[in-house]
């Protein structure tokens, strides 16, 4: 059978249809997810943060104006879902860390051996010393692989802030996973 | 330079795939959605005449101060209240849960959260009421007597305390509102 389209699934919930809202939930809840958990370096700080969003997305979905759009209105509404919750953390002093301790602790993502797990255990290391805006920039861009126009949309921020918020997360990862290492060294 | 840049952009690429890695979504997560979802769906069903209602309680003079952003508390079961004077809330027994509604008007805004020590500094969503056009931005929390610090949170990252009740300053250079609810009035 074939799967309806986001703007479909849109319309049948805003006609009544609330069981095709887990449609939409069912396909974006994945990518979604992952986005949360690398922003906030936390599963349980990124489940709170999706089950708001799809509520939220839920009470709001008649201001959805381009349903075909669905998927990026709700990384809108969860992109802001994590700003609030880095915010609460940084007023409570509850920030994600940076302490090794925690992060060598840190439970292992499912599905990913071991060496695997300690590239990724790095890199996460490495993308929680960045600063949010920078973070969500990077995310957006290299790892949902969003364009620049789209990213502007989800963010709200210019093209050419987001440009350079890129490079310099960029830059930053870099210095800190491969610090000290020729340029050429990498990859 | 160019070649720089291609490089970060590898670098970038290189991080955004391994950071790409699935992260399974927590086990319990859609049976939490659905009971999210239907009591949200319960919420919506319940007429607004039939939903609590609540007086006025607190000045609006922040809504003049600040013409695009106004916060105030308006609560009390039972109070009545003047412009620009202290809020009341009148003959509520010792014991009582005063309805507290929390309202920010901000035409600009597209999503506003509560947090507070009330919540846990968890964001809770505001409601816009009225025509978009309004700002008018509100959600009612049930509260016992006591003090209670909270702030306003703007599309996720703008931090914004009740200009109708004393502020104080946190330890990151912000600042968020204080309420006092006594068990008859707002101290």
């Amino acid at each position: 059978m074939t799967e309806r389209p986001d703007a479909q699934l849109v319309q049948a919930v805003l006609a009544g249809e609330d069981d095709a809202f887990t449609g939409l939930v069912r396909r974006h809840q994945a990518p979604m997810f992952r986005f949360a958990v690398r922003m906030l370096g936390d599963r349980d700080d990124a489940d709170d943060v999706l089950q708001k969003a799809f509520v939220r997305a839920y009470r709001s979905l008649a201001q959805c104006r381009d349903t075909e759009r669905f998927g990026s209105w709700l990384r809108q509404i969860v992109v802001n879902e994590c700003r609030t919750q880095l915010g609460v953390r940084s007023r409570r002093a509850r920030w994600f860390s940076a302490d090794e301790v925690v992060l060598a602790n840190a439970e292992a993502p499912s599905g990913v051996d071991g060496a695997e797990a300690v590239e990724l255990g790095r890199i996460e290391q490495a993308l929680a010393t960045l600063t949010p805006d920078l973070r969500e920039a990077f995310l957006l861009k290299h790892m949902d692989e969003l364009s620049y126009d789209e990213m502007a949309v989800v963010t709200g921020a210019g093209v050419s802030a987001l440009k350079m918020r890129v490079k310099r997360a960029c830059a930053q990862l870099r210095e800190r996973l491969e610090g000290g290492q020729d340029a050429t060294a990498a990859g | 330079m160019r070649q720089q840049q291609d490089e970060l952009d590898a670098f970038g690429a290189r991080i955004g795939a391994a950071l790409r890695r699935p992260e399974a979504v927590p086990s319990g997560f859609d049976a939490r959605l659905g009971s999210a979802l239907d009591a949200e769906r319960r919420r919506a069903a319940t007429p607004w005449l039939t939903r609590p209602r609540e007086l006025r309680l607190s000045p609006l003079a922040g809504l003049a101060l600040a013409a695009s952003f106004a916060g105030l508390v308006i609560l009390g079961t039972l109070g009545v209240t003047g412009r620009g004077a202290a809020p009341v809330v009148a003959a509520a027994a010792p014991d009582t849960v005063h309805l507290v509604r929390f309202v920010l008007v901000n035409p600009t805004a597209s999503q506003v959260a509560l947090v507070g020590d009330f919540n846990g500094w968890q964001g809770e969503a505001l409601e816009r009421s009225g025509d978009a056009a309004s700002g008018v931005w509100s959600v009612s929390l049930p509260l016992a007597a006591g003090r209670y610090e909270y702030a306003f949170v703007v599309d996720g990252n703008r931090w914004i305390a009740d200009p109708a009740l004393p502020r104080m300053h946190d330890e990151f250079g912000g600042e968020h509102s204080v309420l006092r609810l006594g068990a008859d009035r707002v101290m």
